[in-house]
């Protein structure tokens, strides 16, 4: 047979694949958690003179909504949650479940394979959390005085889709170079937790900031985080934030693809 | 020119030569059967065929196309069984078979249609919607034949494919083999029971330490060690005999 291998066919029959299934339901749920959660917090941490809001104080001088909301909760999720979920057992899955044999039998490159694990992953939660981002915002400005700047927060929404691309690479490379599902998990998670940790602690010293600096989720919570200063929208700024996310994640794809070229299955 | 053409292929693993120098010639519509004890290289042989390792010396072709350097055009044309597989026990052959399908270069509606065919000649419409993780071992094996036949490839590749299987089951899938040949595919599958192989097999070849030490129709090698079957025939080229 003379057969073309439709790419965008694999990418939609798989994308399709983990969002009716038991990990697209986890993202959801935690995304709707996410927004449930923050929209009870908010009111509660920013009220002046509450208790939670004075011990909130010892962690942040600022109860802007802002700050609560992209750098802290939403860099968890999508960095530790969601982004990691999606793919950290792509290919060791298919290595312990011994489905690798079957599938690269098939008419396509080992790095189609790879691509279409992440352009998957990436449109799976892209398909999932616009959406509920969206939905987030509806809910959120309404308990913000003076509402949310709509564009701000759908340029850090964005952002954060190319952070997932930054977590989904590093937690690919993480699924070629272990055997088991268990290792690729926690290496996945684990990592992606420090990975965030110097962002989300950048306001508590120099040397923090400097490493956040060297990190993808600094660049994700440009615009929304007042630390070290508060930045304005704008659109070259935005792009090259974009830009340095995606840069951050390339080196891990390649590795990803070099060893899995390599590798006798 | 062969259906699979292979010359003096090798592959080490680390200080393991697996092959060492293998030359074989599989012609078009036959029933191959590669023969030999474990580790004799039998799977690495259809490993490096189907692109799942890579050679480290030779030269390997499907219809002409040189497997090392065109694996995905090669690809095209090769049905592969593993000897050891897994596939999604949540999933219904159907979904599973689709997702093949669809791997192979094929529309949705194409693999619909490919799916129905196959199971019926293969026996296995009535499991099509149940869990995989439900079937049977030999309803699980079907559906191994199935994905492997989903594309219409010509050269189909089997590794150890009645291994485990009772002997109704066996009967079976080296039924379901010859009736391939008999449609114009042609199958090289390996196996250490050299019963199957004289079932169905037009030519046997006998794989030792990585190099191919026999090759011949089954009653042509009998007469040429003077054997009462291939079990005696293989012991003698193994040199244990």
């Amino acid at each position: 047979m003379d057969s073309q291998v439709n790419f965008s066919a694999m990418i939609w029959h798989r994308t399709f694949r983990i969002i009716f299934s038991l990990r697209g339901l986890i993202a959801i749920l935690f995304s709707f958690y996410f927004i449930g959660a923050i929209a009870w917090m908010l009111p509660t941490i920013t009220e002046q003179g509450g208790v939670i809001a004075e011990i909130w104080k010892t962690f942040s001088s600022d109860l802007a909504f802002s700050w609560l909301l992209f750098d802290g909760a939403l860099s968890k999720l999508v960095s530790i949650f969601i982004a990691p979920l999606f793919v950290f057992d792509a290919i060791s899955g298919d290595k312990t479940g011994e489905r690798m044999p079957i599938i690269m039998s098939r008419p396509i490159t080992r790095t189609q394979y790879v691509l279409m694990k992440l352009s998957s992953g990436m449109l799976a939660f892209t398909l999932l959390f616009l959406p509920i981002m969206g939905i987030g915002y509806f809910v959120f400005s309404g308990l913000v005085e003076g509402g949310l700047d709509v564009a701000n927060y759908f340029a850090t929404c964005i952002l954060f889709v190319a952070l997932a691309f930054f977590c989904m690479a590093v937690c690919l490379l993480i699924s070629a170079l272990v055997k088991k599902n268990l290792v690729s998990f926690l290496a996945a998670f684990g990592l992606m937790s420090i990975a965030m940790t110097a962002n989300a602690s950048k306001n508590t010293s120099d040397a923090l900031l400097a490493s956040a600096q060297l990190t993808p989720h600094y660049y994700a919570t440009y615009f929304a985080s007042p630390f070290p200063e508060p930045h304005d929208l704008e659109i070259m700024p935005f792009l090259g934030c974009l830009v340095v996310i995606i840069l951050f994640a390339l080196p891990f794809l390649y590795l990803t693809i070099l060893k899995f070229k390599k590798e006798d299955l | 020119m062969g259906a699979i053409e292979i010359k003096g292929l090798k592959k080490t693993y680390k200080d393991v030569e697996a092959l060492r120098g293998l030359d074989l010639v599989v012609e078009k519509g036959e029933v191959y059967g590669f023969c030999g004890p474990n580790g004799a290289g039998k799977s690495t042989t259809l490993k490096i065929l189907v692109g799942l390792v890579h050679a480290t010396d030779g030269e390997a072709s499907i219809k002409g196309i040189d497997v090392i350097n065109d694996g995905v055009e090669a690809r095209k044309h090769i049905g592969y069984l593993p000897e050891s597989y897994g596939m999604p026990g949540w999933d219904t052959p159907r979904k599973f078979l689709t997702y093949m399908g669809i791997l192979s270069g094929m529309s949705k509606e194409d693999a619909a249609k490919a799916i129905e065919e196959i199971a019926a000649e293969i026996n296995l419409t009535e499991n099509l919607d149940r869990r995989i993780k439900t079937l049977s071992k030999g309803n699980k094996q079907r559906v191994g034949i199935a994905q492997a036949l989903i594309h219409d490839p010509a050269i189909l590749l089997f590794d150890e494919p009645t291994t485990g299987l009772d002997p109704i089951g066996r009967n079976e899938v080296l039924d379901a083999m010859k009736a391939f040949a008999d449609k114009g595919k042609t199958v090289l599958f390996s196996t250490h029971i050299l019963s199957d192989v004289e079932k169905i097999c037009d030519t046997v070849g006998i794989i030792h330490e990585g190099v191919l030490m026999e090759q011949g129709g089954p009653e042509e090698l009998r007469q040429k060690h003077g054997a009462k079957d291939l079990d005696e025939v293989f012991l003698k080229v193994a040199g244990h005999g």
